[in-house]
């Protein structure tokens, strides 16, 4: 059962690789990447993750590839031509995502991930709520911060593009 | 208007309107009664389901309604005033005149024309009703039956003539032989002029020039 | 599981019914009689239409977007209706348990966007692509008072799985959460109405407002495919009425204490107890006109969100001060 699902989400996470790889239509690459999150968001699920697969799903998922789509759609589409991205300095592409690739692989390699099997926690929710507000209570507060200004910002922009 | 305002106006007209159409949601158990137009309160139907099941249930018709034309074909004398009142001219008449009095309808008056073919193509009227005022023996009246629809537009042409085809021939027959033997039997009745005769002289040309005045 | 297959089941006899009701309290609510001919009062009706729509062939217009296309009614309506695997049917019954329930459900609900979104954009058509943008900014709106007013209950209760909320509120009617908590009226309203938001129903039914759009994102979809897009909206409004009657009227519970507890009762409270929102949902639906999107806007920026960020903080003292 749990091999079917892990290639299953395998699957999933390389066929949305593969299309945002080789697809030049900018929109369906946006859904690819939706499609690779998810099955990201499965992982998280099979490592016993919960609460991270679902804010992976809220807001990967959920927002910012709503967001990336809707702002593709809004830019180019105007003029009714496809949205095609081009294919430009390929070499130096290839290069260096080959070296970001092997950086990673190596990065992986030697740290020191968890490999054993961890039970599930009933009680990570709540824990992780209470860390957030005792041991990481800055970086919370700065979130929400950068969020609040981030929103008082979207409102001004706004009522400017309004008042002209 | 000031933000609490605006809640509680939004509030307020809310909560009226979705009380106003649960209201008529629970009127909905009533339903129209089918009074005729003729009733007093016709128009007070603002609480109840209106909607009538045409086919099932229909609400009645007035009796002096102008729905569609009928005629008495037994009471009919072929008088042709229909058919030249009609704005219209939806009705079709052809008389076949009778050598003698062949009948009375039921008010009295005498028979003198078969009704060969007398037609009226409801497709083409406009129910003014002209036609049955017109009508001497009031045997042309407009009834209460309004569905009449077809699914061929010819078939709104309503045949009232009584008489098949053989019987047309035969009273027409009947005519002329009486046509011919009253010729026959008034011979010095002046003949009509032959139209050779009437051709033999050209008319006179008008001798007359108008004056076109001066001017100075 | 098989929480998960009694809601396949019953989504599908809902829609079937729900529509013929629909059109039946639109009918009476504007003096009419409605559906009539088909089976007695007319109850065959939407199955009726339901064999023509099966029937109908499935036009493409050939400017589409082929894939995206085909595929947008089905992520539309597998989203909507994986949020129903964390609801509970009755007390034996408790739907997938995952501890983050109603997170997750709000969450995955929330990839219906995606759907629509990608529905309106392959469709290659200006009315489609309104639909869809109205129905995105709609929806991403809406979210943050429905999650808001969601979180007050989660305050209150102190649990995100949706079972466990239910086992709470048992004892009847006194300890649903509505009437043992009155602090939580006003976020049911915000829930409520956000709820008519998301599942673009009126007065919010911008996305395909048939009188403006022709129907928004689903305007070049024909027979099955248009019907898949009408099941997720209803299916829709099922899991928010579900949901509701979860959260704020004690879920499964009697309203008796000790009356009418088995599981085929609790599964008919359960039921009824959404239904009659949905009821409710039909109501406004009949009475209230289309709002414009600048009024859409302002009531879920301006109103629902400042007043259920409120809530919120009232529920917190609430839950400091009077339950400890």
């Amino acid at each position: 059962m749990i091999i079917t699902v892990q290639i299953f989400l395998l699957m999933m996470v390389l066929a949305g690789v593969g299309i945002i790889l080789f697809t030049r239509n900018i929109v369906h690459a946006a859904y690819a990447l939706c499609l690779t999150l998810l099955g990201i968001a499965g992982v998280y699920v099979l490592v016993m993750s919960e609460l991270l697969a679902v804010v992976q799903i809220m807001l990967y998922a959920g927002g910012v590839v709503i967001l990336l789509a809707f702002g593709v759609m809004m830019t180019n589409r105007l003029r009714g031509e496809k949205v095609l991205s081009g294919s430009n300095n390929k070499w130096i592409g290839r290069i260096i995502s080959v070296g970001v690739f092997a950086g990673l692989c190596y990065l992986i390699s030697i740290s020191p991930f968890q490999t054993t099997s961890v039970e599930k926690n009933e009680d990570q929710i709540a824990q992780i709520g209470v860390s957030f507000l005792t041991d990481h209570i800055v970086a919370f507060e700065l979130i929400a911060f950068v969020l609040l200004v981030a929103l008082v910002g979207a409102a001004y922009l706004a009522k400017n593009a309004a008042d002209e | 208007m000031s933000y609490l305002g605006n809640i509680s106006q939004g509030i307020q007209t809310t909560w009226k309107g979705m009380m106003l159409s649960i209201q008529y949601f629970f009127q909905a158990r009533k339903g129209r009664k089918k009074e005729s137009v003729t009733e007093d309160n016709y128009f007070e139907k603002a609480n109840g389901t209106f909607t009538v099941q045409y086919p099932h249930e229909q609400i009645p018709v007035p009796d002096h309604g102008r729905y569609q034309l009928h005629n008495e074909i037994d009471d009919c004398i072929v008088c042709d005033k229909c058919a030249k009142v009609c704005p219209v001219d939806c009705i079709d008449i052809e008389p076949v005149r009778s050598p003698e009095v062949f009948g009375q309808t039921s008010d009295g008056t005498p028979l003198r024309i078969h009704a060969a073919k007398f037609d009226i193509d409801m497709a083409k009227c406009c129910f003014c009703g002209l036609c049955t005022v017109v009508c001497p023996t009031e045997c042309l009246t407009m009834t209460k039956e309004f569905d009449f629809s077809t699914n061929d537009i010819l078939d709104h042409n309503f045949s009232f003539s009584k008489m098949t085809d053989q019987e047309i021939a035969e009273k027409k027959q009947e005519f002329e032989d009486y046509q011919a033997d009253k010729l026959k039997a008034k011979p010095e009745l002046p003949a009509i002029k032959k139209e050779s005769d009437v051709m033999k002289k050209p008319a006179a040309k008008p001798v007359f020039k108008p004056r076109i005045p001066k001017k100075k | 599981m098989i929480s998960f297959a009694f809601y396949l089941a019953f989504l599908l006899i809902f829609v079937v019914f729900a529509v013929y009701a629909e059109r039946k309290t639109a009918a009476f609510i504007q003096n009419r009689l409605g559906p009539m001919e088909v089976g007695p009062k007319g109850i065959l009706q939407t199955v009726a239409d339901l064999l023509k729509m099966l029937q109908k062939e499935d036009i493409r217009a050939s400017a589409v977007d082929i894939i995206p296309y085909l595929l947008a009614p089905f992520i539309v309506f597998a989203a909507v209706f994986t949020g129903f695997a964390v609801l509970p049917v009755n007390a034996d019954l408790s739907g997938s348990t995952i501890t983050s329930g109603v997170f997750f459900l709000l969450a995955i609900v929330s990839l219906d966007v995606l759907g629509i979104l990608m529905a309106g954009w392959a469709s290659n058509n200006k009315y489609s692509l309104y639909g869809a943008m109205r129905s995105v900014a709609q929806i991403i709106s809406y979210e943050v008072p429905l999650g808001l007013s969601v979180l007050c209950v989660i305050i209150i209760s102190g649990t995100l799985d949706l079972h466990q909320m239910s086992v709470l509120q048992s004892g009847g009617i006194l300890s649903w959460y509505i009437i043992s908590h009155p602090v939580l009226i006003i976020p049911f309203f915000i829930f409520f109405i956000s709820g008519l938001a998301e599942s673009n129903r009126t007065p919010f039914d911008l996305p395909e407002s048939e009188s403006e759009l022709i129907g928004g994102y689903h305007t070049e979809y024909s027979g099955f495919r248009w019907g898949i897009f009408m099941l997720s909206e209803y299916g829709m409004m099922l899991l928010l009425s579900i949901l509701a009657s979860i959260l704020f009227f004690g879920g499964w519970n009697s309203p008796m204490e000790k009356i009418a507890n088995g599981p085929i009762w609790s599964t008919f409270w359960l039921l009824s107890k959404s239904l009659l929102l949905i009821f409710v949902q039909m109501w406004v639906r009949w009475t209230l006109p289309r709002l414009r999107v600048d009024q859409l806007m302002s009531l879920s920026w301006k109103y629902l969100t400042p007043i259920s960020i409120v809530m919120l903080f009232v529920c917190a003292l609430w839950k400091l001060w009077l339950i400890g």
